[in-house]
């Protein structure tokens, strides 16, 4: 659906090119996530591929035809989630809805039940400028569905939002891609991304450092670890590599002399195999 | 076609929403009852400038804080996201306060109940000058951020555009005030309720409709080079 090859691209009077030469394919009814830290350029990226920033060098494919020579149909076949919120202030957010719902060619989706999804039923006729910021992020997120689009861009959907609404949009996303929805996925969150994407990239300042499944990441480059909890005068913990557990010397001598609390195994996170892919670190950027 | 008359229904819900179909119908009535207490027997000048003054002030002012507005919000990369062309959206801008202006300059004129009317000239000098003063709008507003440095580019634009009034008025006389398109619109304006030379019809009529063809130009580069793509979302 999507396929990106050699892309460049620097802003106006900028020297340095913010993007510096990607490549990667998003197949159809894949979540593919960009995940990495502030100023990585995921946003740029997803302005690029929707058009919203041009002069790029480098190819973009989208649905087998040069983005370049789409005409405005493309807007027929994409959805966008912008990073921010951005509406009517003096428009209520159904009223916002129906006019960008106006100006697709496809019948505009239910868009009550569209607001319902996200738990704005009630404040459908209220004007956006009294919503608060979660509210806005969820109606910038449906949004994004009015018009029934093939392929999807959410930048970072669950930003600013609590952990049930979060929750919410994130099971949303899964039913979009039961329903056969193509979807680029941008976030700085390591648990969004390992929770929602079949593929993931990490990408910092312009360059994709490593490109895979989530799992097939941890796999390759984290290693399982065992944590033990155990008091010795005042309480401690230490992890030990699963690997050759039985051989290793000082976990054998903690588990013979010292009274356990607690011992249990641990996945390596998304989280750090990035900082050792990248090294850079992703959790100190998160607000 | 569809999203076309769309847009443009949505912008008329929304200059009302924004307040600005009632500043304008305060701005009309206010005319309105002046005219009306006057005597504006002889007047067909004034009255005609005065008309005038209306759609440009609704197509400068009103598009500038119209997009300012939009530009707040960041709306305008949400439409550029939409299958809505620029030229559709520009475009939209102009209809919606033409229709604005004409209403609201018609009301004046009936107040001043002038002695000779031409509705069909009336039409296009309505329609001309509005548009012409909605892309100077976009035009203007393209290069400020927020509304207080628009009111300091204001008189920058204005005044030379105010110049042919010189003219207009027998103050001073020059071939030069035909360069520039204000002195077509009170031209334009005039012929509406009173009569000007042929001459002078053919030239307001041809040269507005270059310099409207040309503010629709750099108004479409304007746009996409300094509203939309140079919108940062921070
Ligand atoms: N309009 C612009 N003009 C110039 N530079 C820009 C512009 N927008 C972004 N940049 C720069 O490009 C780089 C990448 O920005 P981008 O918004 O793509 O980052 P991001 O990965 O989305 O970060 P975040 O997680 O904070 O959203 C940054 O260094 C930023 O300062
Ligand atoms: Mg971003």
């Amino acid at each position: 659906m999507i396929d990106i090859e050699n892309l460049r691209f620097s802003y106006p009077k900028q020297t340095d090119d913010t993007i510096k030469g990607i490549n990667f394919s998003i197949k159809e009814g894949e979540i593919y996530g960009f995940l990495g830290p502030s100023g990585a350029g995921k946003s740029t990226t997803q302005k690029i591929i929707t058009r919203l920033v041009n002069g790029f060098q480098g190819k973009v494919w989208i649905m087998g035809k040069d983005l370049k020579n789409w005409n405005n149909d493309y807007y027929n076949h994409i959805g966008v989630g912008f990073e921010l919120p951005n509406h009517y202030a003096k428009l209520t957010g159904l009223e916002n809805l129906k006019l960008f719902a106006s100006l697709y060619d496809k019948f505009p989706q239910n868009l009550m039940g569209l607001l319902e999804q996200v738990g704005l039923a009630e404040a459908a006729h209220q004007k956006t400028q009294d919503y608060s910021k979660g509210m806005k992020m969820r109606l910038n997120f449906v949004r994004a569905l009015i018009h029934d689009p093939d392929i999807l861009f959410f930048d970072e959907p669950t930003t600013g939002l609590d952990p049930v609404n979060a929750r919410n949009i994130k099971n949303i996303i899964k039913d979009l891609k039961q329903q056969g929805k193509t979807i680029f996925l941008t976030t700085h969150n390591m648990y969004d991304a390992d929770e929602l994407c079949d593929r993931v990239a990490f990408i910092t300042e312009g360059l994709i450092k490593a490109e895979d499944a989530p799992k097939a990441l941890k796999l390759k480059y984290g290693k399982p670890l065992l944590n033990v909890e155990y008091e010795d005068s005042d309480l401690k913990s230490v992890e030990f590599d699963l690997k050759n557990l039985g051989q290793n010397q000082e976990f054998m001598k903690i588990i013979k002399k010292q009274r356990i609390i607690s011992m249990h195994t641990r996945e390596a996170s998304l989280d750090e195999v990035f900082v050792k892919i990248t090294g850079e670190n992703l959790t100190n950027i998160e607000e | 076609m569809r999203s076309f008359a769309n847009i443009i229904k949505w912008d008329l819900i929304l200059i009302y929403k924004y307040g600005i179909v009632a500043v304008a119908f305060a701005i009309s009535g206010i005319y309105s009852i002046s005219l009306l207490l006057a005597n504006t027997e002889g007047m067909e000048k004034l009255v005609a400038a005065l008309i005038f003054s209306d759609p440009v002030m609704y197509g400068f002012l009103f598009t500038a804080i119209m997009i300012l507005f939009e530009k707040d919000a960041q709306t305008h990369q949400v439409l550029a996201v939409t299958p809505l062309s620029i030229n559709k959206y520009l475009w939209s801008k102009a209809f919606t306060f033409t229709l604005l202006a004409f209403v609201c300059s018609t009301i004046i004129l009936l107040s001043a109940s002038p002695n000779e009317f031409h509705p069909l000239l009336f039409l296009v000098a309505v329609s001309f000058s509005s548009i012409l003063f909605v892309f100077i709008g976009i035009i203007g507003v393209s290069f400020v951020n927020n509304f207080n440095q628009f009111i300091l580019l204001m008189p920058i634009v204005l005044a030379p555009v105010c110049l042919p009034f010189l003219d207009y008025f027998n103050i001073v006389e020059s071939w030069v005030f035909y360069l520039i398109p204000t002195q077509a619109c009170l031209l334009l304006f005039t012929a509406s309720i009173s009569t000007i030379e042929i001459w002078q019809l053919i030239y307001s009529i041809v040269y507005l409709i270059i310099c409207n063809w040309a503010c629709y130009k750099l108004a479409v580069r304007l746009y996409k080079k300094r509203i939309l793509k140079t919108s940062r979302d921070e």
